[in-house]
């Protein structure tokens, strides 16, 4: 394996997940402004989900603003988790590039804690998007309920911190044989 | 653990140091420690082997069962 080709490529990986880290916080940073300092006639933000959800009802009685309003609270909480994933997986590929060792349970933890805010946040911000809109419309009801590829790196990550974990434990029994 | 490791016993009966019974068997001096202090998880027949041969005694004289209470 060539060593060097693999630490320019964690190189480049961790200056992508940290270019999209910044990404998600000027997004944020931009809803913050647009929201409470300007005054535009129609500031708006959007949650999108996917074309065919898994569970999904919608009532005309429910109006924009009360989507718009449901965006607003649950798109910065979006933004500032996604940033902080993006910075954490920057974070493990920069020890990759400083020549330190994947097989820790150090690192393996990392990646199972990424892979479980992965998977909450996929389950959880629908629902706290939909509470929201039905909170706010004053007749209707809404509900949404999908999971996304989010979900799916998640578990697979999770897989991965738990096979990384295996391979520590099966080095460490081999460390140990004399 | 179950398994006690009686090396250092056997050592001091042969007068042999442990780093020319680590040269005799052929692992390291860390290696033939973490045996002698019961740090190790496991042994290799090969490496029980080297021992009992460059020691001139049997599995049985190094190794000794103690039932857990």
């Amino acid at each position: 394996m060539n060593i060097k080709r693999f630490r320019n490529v964690s190189k480049i990986l961790s200056l992508l997940l940290k270019s999209f880290g910044a990404l998600a916080i000027v997004a944020l940073l931009l809803i913050v402004v647009f929201s409470f300092f300007l005054e535009t006639d129609s500031p708006s933000v959007n949650v999108a989900f996917s074309e065919s959800p898994l569970f999904y009802f919608q009532d005309s009685r429910v109006t924009q603003a009360d989507y718009r309003l449901g965006a607003f609270i649950v798109a910065p909480v979006f933004l500032a988790i996604g940033s902080y994933i993006f910075f954490k997986g920057s974070f493990l590929f920069d020890r990759l590039v400083r020549g330190e060792t994947p097989f820790t349970y150090d690192f393996a933890e990392s990646v199972k804690w990424i892979s479980i805010i992965l998977i909450v946040t996929d389950i959880i911000l629908p629902l706290l998007y939909t509470l929201i809109v039905n909170l706010s419309a004053d007749e209707g009801f809404y509900f949404v309920f999908d999971l996304s590829s989010a979900f799916m790196i998640g578990l697979i990550l999770y897989i991965v911190s738990g096979i990384l974990k295996y391979g520590i434990s099966l080095q460490e029994l081999s460390d140990d044989t004399v | 653990m179950p398994i006690v490791v009686r090396l250092d016993r056997v050592m001091a009966d042969r007068k042999i140091s442990l780093k020319d019974l680590a040269d005799d068997v052929g692992i390291s001096n860390v290696n033939l420690s973490k045996l002698k202090t019961g740090k190790a998880v496991a042994i290799r027949f090969s490496t029980l082997e080297a021992i009992c041969e460059a020691l001139d005694c049997q599995p049985g004289d190094i190794l000794e069962y103690e039932k857990e209470e």
